[in-house]
């Protein structure tokens, strides 16, 4: 077997272990943010507290589902970057897959960003919860440009891969 | 290749071109809001302990530069994975896409992250409090959030590693062509 017939076993080993990891980690997870969320949203229904009671049973439910949005979204975007260790498993290291799944799960990050920052709080604010204060702290604005140049490398991937698709097609 | 399927890849070129200079900008501002951040804290040090010129003193201002880079340490980290990002973009600008630079960049970044996300969960709270004495044992300050962002960093780092050791195959068949 070749040097390089060997470093392709060797990657799709690793990406293949890290599907597997994945796979044990990302219900592992989502346990850890649901669960959580579940018995907050039991104890909301029938052990209200009284910020709870005062704004009422749905409200108060939908301002729990708000302040855990930003985690779901988080844990959205890592279950996105699957199928791109499935492509990467498969030896497909150049692929429309693998690079708009990059996109998505970067799209995912921010969005989480987004909810944290801004759209939870103002919403939260709204049905009568803890009201707003923007409280935004350094890290949170450079953790969302990591998120974004994350989406910003599966765009251009995408946009190299479907021009390299272009090539080879023209030739054929 | 027609210029239908160029123009989608050179408007993502000069995006990402952008992009990197909005990342080390980005960086840059980190760093400074950091070290904002830090200075007080340390500054106190002096306003509680006097600053003698004997091993007391010596202590002090150990201690003061301490608490300033328990503080700061987790915004630089991220502001190095911003800086490794920006030259993956700045790669991709360039029209270098599947290249050992670029994917070495993307596993820095993430592992870059990673380091910033475990002194700023961790790290940083347990040693501040250690050094300032307010206790003993380790402190978490973690938020559902923050452990799908260190997955998110993880998966990210691997990706980057795969990527890596794609870009070195890349690198030979092309010797050996």
């Amino acid at each position: 077997m070749s040097n390089v017939e060997i470093r392709i076993q060797k990657a799709r080993a690793q990406a293949g272990q890290m599907r597997v990891l994945g796979a044990v980690l990302i219900p592992m997870l989502s346990a850890a943010i649901g669960l959580p969320l579940i018995g907050e949203i039991y104890l909301v229904s029938f052990e209200p507290a009284p910020w709870a009671a005062e704004v009422g049973v749905l409200s108060a439910i939908l301002i729990k589902l708000l302040s855990y949005a930003p985690a779901i979204a988080a844990a959205v975007a890592v279950v996105m970057l699957q199928p791109v260790l499935v492509e990467y498993h498969e030896g497909r290291f150049v692929s429309d897959k693998a690079s708009t799944a990059f996109q998505l799960a970067g799209i995912s990050a921010l969005a989480a960003f987004f909810l944290k920052l801004l759209i939870a709080p103002i919403a939260i604010a709204l049905l009568g919860g803890a009201s707003f204060s923007w409280r935004v702290e350094m890290l949170d604005i450079a953790l969302m440009v990591f998120a974004a140049s994350v989406m910003m490398i599966g765009g251009v991937l995408d946009a190299a891969v479907a021009a390299l698709k272009a090539e080879n097609d023209q030739i054929v | 290749m027609t210029e239908a399927a160029l123009a989608p890849l050179q408007r993502a070129q000069q995006l990402a071109g952008g992009a990197a200079t909005v990342a080390v900008v980005a960086a840059v501002l980190i760093a400074l809001g950091a070290v904002a951040q830090g200075v007080s804290p340390a500054l106190n040090v002096f306003a509680t302990r006097e600053l003698t010129p004997d091993l007391a003193g010596v202590a002090a201002v150990i201690n003061a530069i301490g608490i300033f880079w328990i503080i700061v340490l987790p915004s630089f980290l991220l502001g190095g994975a911003l800086l490794d990002l920006s030259k993956v973009l700045d790669e991709y600008g360039k029209g270098q896409f599947f290249t050992l630079r670029a994917s070495t960049h993307v596993r820095k970044a993430a592992e870059g992250a990673l380091w910033a996300l475990g002194f700023k969960i961790v790290g940083s709270p347990t040693l501040l409090s250690w050094v300032t004495h307010e206790g003993r044992g380790f402190i978490w300050h973690m938020e559902p959030f923050d452990l799908g962002l260190i997955a998110f960093a993880a998966f990210v780092a691997v990706l980057g590693r795969v990527l890596e050791a794609a870009a070195r195959i890349k690198e030979e068949n092309d010797e050996i062509v």
